[in-house]
């Protein structure tokens, strides 16, 4: 193809050397928006994808359903608990003159597609600064955390998943309220870390979002906790979470937008 | 040229979509750039290693340049076997996308953890085994169909 290969080979040195040169605004800037330019191409990849998945999902859905029939009467009855619990909430909060938090609307969006890296855990969702959306909103899936938006274009964002390494969140646990960090593992799930050690952590105890930070409001959940360790250096302890939210099996989210006391921002121009 | 192109693409789109397996994704992309570096020689390799590269991180949350520094280093590597080995034998070619998959794993760690906080190497040292092998064995079927229709 090429008759001198020293030649090449030293060209293409340089320009990745450029490339990682480069700015990191100006480099995401510049994916988001190739990203943006082939989503009609991933939408329809996704939408071919998703019908194999659910195709294959048929043979399994006699015997799922059977499951979730007696889970769903289950959970009739809880909701029923928990009605009786919000109304009583409620009334105490009144009678306390307590001052909710305003949320703001929500966008519903598709997943187009998944990172294509090995160690990154991103996602593209199909609507950008177009429908409101900006770099920093909270994303969210059937109540559950799943990250927030990192780069936005027109029509699409990536999303940055709670379970990447680059991620953190401040979070507590529902029973005790022991407060901390929750980290993505770079596999599919989280650390809780940084907590006390004077705070009992259950096993098996739900984590929310603890409202610290510019990012989450309070109460989102996050995950279950499923191993409670020592911390590094024996100053705190730390705790393995699951994840609610199916990170991998995601097919559309929620972007929360930005409450009264926080900051949007896109970089769009 | 446009063929290949196309062939980059396709895998970088069947990349996003295909659900990672025990949380971890198979590398399709390092796959064709081994697979044209066998066909064509280092040349082709090194510019189809960075096509596919900049692809992967073009729809990836990384830094933009450290996948093309990973797959152009296997794309000349594998050039360079083409000349030494003869790869006519289907499992040599399986063997040296296992090796080449490892090679490139360790860079793109590596260069990722110089630009951002993590344990990315200790993701590595988890998961090599079991990204290789996935990845040799997905190699393997696709260079025995693409022989056989050939």
């Amino acid at each position: 193809m090429f008759k001198k290969p020293k030649f090449v080979f030293v060209s293409i040195v340089i320009l990745i050397v450029v490339f990682l040169s480069l700015p990191l605004p100006l480099s995401q800037k510049v994916k988001i928006k190739i990203a943006d330019f082939f989503s009609p191409v991933l939408k329809f990849s996704q939408s071919v994808s998703a019908r194999l998945i659910s195709f294959k999902e048929i043979f399994k859905s006699a015997d799922e359903n059977k499951i979730l029939r007696k889970k769903c009467a289950y959970l009739a009855g809880r909701l029923a608990e928990f009605e009786e619990m919000k109304e009583e909430n409620r009334r105490l909060k009144k009678l306390l003159y307590f001052k909710e938090n305003q949320q703001g609307d929500a966008i519903v969006c598709r997943v187009i597609a998944r990172d294509a890296g090995s160690w990154y855990k991103t996602l593209i969702i199909d609507k950008g600064a177009d429908d409101g959306i900006g770099v920093g909103f909270p994303v969210v899936s059937d109540g559950a955390a799943v990250g927030r938006i990192t780069d936005c274009d027109e029509s699409t964002s990536r999303v940055l998943l709670i379970s990447d390494i680059n991620s953190s969140v401040g979070g507590l646990t529902q029973d005790t309220r022991a407060a901390g960090l929750v980290e993505g593992d770079g596999e599919g799930g989280c650390f809780f870390n940084l907590v006390s050690k004077k705070i009992d952590i259950a096993l098996g105890s739900s984590v929310v979002t603890s409202g610290f930070g510019t990012v989450f409001p309070k109460g989102i959940l996050i995950g279950a906790v499923t191993e409670v360790t020592e911390g590094e250096q024996g100053l705190f302890k730390k705790a393995k979470i699951e994840l609610s939210a199916d990170l991998d099996r995601i097919e559309e989210v929620m972007v929360l937008k930005k409450y009264d006391n926080q900051k949007a921002s896109t970089n769009v121009k | 040229m446009f063929y290949i192109i196309f062939v980059i693409f396709a895998a970088c789109i069947a990349q996003m979509q295909i659900l990672p397996l025990a949380g971890v994704r198979f590398d399709l992309l390092l796959i064709v750039t081994c697979y044209y570096g066998f066909l064509y020689g280092i040349n082709t390799g090194l510019v189809v290693g960075l096509v596919s590269g900049l692809a992967q991180d073009v729809f990836s949350g990384g830094v933009l340049g450290v996948a093309p520094a990973g797959l152009v280093l296997c794309g000349v590597l594998v050039g360079y076997t083409r000349k030494i080995l003869l790869l006519r034998y289907w499992m040599l070619r399986v063997a040296i996308v296992f090796i080449f998959t490892i090679l490139n794993l360790a860079v793109y760690s590596f260069l990722i953890g110089l630009f951002s906080q993590g344990d990315y190497l200790g993701l590595f040292k988890k998961h090599w085994f079991i990204i290789s092998t996935g990845n040799s064995i997905i190699a393997g079927v696709l260079f025995w169909l693409v022989d056989r229709f050939e």
